[in-house]
């Protein structure tokens, strides 16, 4: 389905606060994201011919456009891109085999919680965000950073070990306190 | 490994305390104007005057009439001082051209910030594509390297026409990159090279893709030649070839 000038531009502006969340993963940094989500809308509306509703969506079509115009910057600025496909799924193993459930760390911890994020590799924040804030669905996740869908998953799961990580200790020691 | 994971991924308070952690982030409302504003000029282009103009159109229509007007009356300009029989492609620029060039580096280089409100600070390619739609004509961006303390990038008046501005200091040195269109030079031809000293400056430009890039240096000892900026316009000129100015030029030719 082809939209008209119109209405494409009011899709795309309605994703203005998503991207900027987006941007603020990938860059870790206010000033970059805002330049980073204005090219992405200068991309976007340079390339409005390609789009296809029916085929992508609006949000992983944008989310695309910045992922792409993200990595040609890291790629120019010679920082190298983390291999994080081939991480082991069992780095972390004792907040899950242990009695902390997610319950347990994520509630009250809100704090700790936005540091252990912001700890996180982009990608896996990414994921994170269009998740958890921005309802993206799996196929959607799936489309916007171009992994497979089990890809996804993987890194949703491996967030959440590094999260839990991350946080376990602090929960131990409330633990202690309370005890 | 990727076939040992599970198929779905819930985790409610997960999903709840990341919500609370990053829901507050949202676009600033400046990059919401910035935006804005591009999205309603890049409605100007010449395949999208189908309907009526949407509000905001009309500054690109404005801009381009008076830089066309502008034009003409600048070409007839020149071709009344300059004698028909005159050569088309010349070793040095206009004096006038040259010394309001002057006049303006040595204004802009007295700024403590000379940066463009609203303009991206720290990506070339950026500061070269947003300058470029705003003007109409390619403009030349780049670092000159890490010795080098970019002091900001602006449109700038340079006599009667306007130019994209970049302004770099390094002790006591100062070179500025002007990008001006091709069009303030009479017969204008594209890939020519000048080179001159006008009251003290070095200036190295060329023409290149409807452009003209002046490189205008000056330092309090002497120690910035004509040599020095010719060698710095050597290395910024590739970066007119690169498939990111590439397409900034199909976006000002449109």
């Amino acid at each position: 389905m082809k939209l008209s000038q119109a209405q494409f531009e009011n899709l795309a502006m309605e994703q203005m606060d998503m991207l900027y969340r987006t941007a603020r993963r990938f860059t870790r940094d206010s000033d970059r994201a805002c330049d980073l989500v204005q090219e992405t809308y200068l991309r976007a509306l340079r390339a409005r011919a390609t789009f296809d509703l029916q085929a992508h969506g609006i949000r992983p079509w944008l989310v695309r456009i910045m992922r792409n115009l993200h990595l040609s910057r890291a790629e120019r600025e010679s920082r190298q891109p983390r291999a994080i496909e081939t991480e082991a799924l069992d780095t972390w193993s004792a907040a899950s085999d242990g009695k902390a459930s997610s319950r347990d760390i994520f509630q009250n911890m809100d704090e700790e919680l936005v540091r252990a994020l912001q700890e996180l590799p982009e990608d896996y924040q990414a994921v994170l965000l269009l998740w958890a804030v921005e309802d993206f669905s799996y196929k959607e996740i799936a489309e916007a950073v171009e992994v497979p869908i089990g890809t996804v998953m993987s890194r949703l799961h491996r967030a959440r070990q590094r999260l839990l990580e991350s946080l376990k200790d602090f929960g131990d020691e409330r633990r202690l306190i309370r005890e | 490994m990727e076939s040992k994971e599970p198929e779905t991924f819930e985790d409610a308070e997960l999903k709840a305390a990341i919500r609370r952690a990053w829901r507050g982030d949202s676009a600033p409302p400046e990059l919401i104007e910035r935006i804005r504003s591009a999205a309603a000029e890049s409605g100007s282009a010449p395949n999208r005057f189908v309907g009526p103009l949407r509000p905001g159109g009309w500054r690109m229509a404005m801009a381009i009439a008076a830089v066309m007007l502008l034009g003409i009356c600048l070409v007839g300009y020149r071709m009344s001082r300059v004698a028909p029989s005159a050569p088309a492609v010349a070793a040095v620029l206009p004096e006038s051209l040259a010394s309001e060039l002057v006049a303006t580096h040595d204004m802009c280089c007295g700024a403590p910030d000379h940066h463009m409100p609203g303009l991206p600070r720290k990506d070339f390619d950026l500061i070269a594509s947003v300058l470029t739609r705003r003007l109409g004509w390619p403009v030349l961006a780049g670092s000159l390297g890490d010795d080098w303390t970019f002091k900001g990038a602006s449109i700038c008046p340079v006599g009667p026409n306007h130019s994209a501005h970049l302004v770099f200091k390094h002790d006591n040195a100062n070179v500025s990159i002007f990008s001006l269109p091709a069009s303030v030079l009479s017969g204008q031809a594209e890939n020519v090279s000048y080179e001159q000293v006008e009251a003290g400056h070095p200036i190295a430009s060329f023409t290149e893709h409807g452009g003209l890039f002046c490189v205008v240096g000056s330092s309090s000892d002497g120690s910035l030649t004509l040599g020095a900026v010719s060698a710095i316009r050597q290395e910024l000129r590739p970066r007119l070839e690169t498939p990111a100015v590439s397409m900034r030029l199909t976006v000002a030719l449109q």
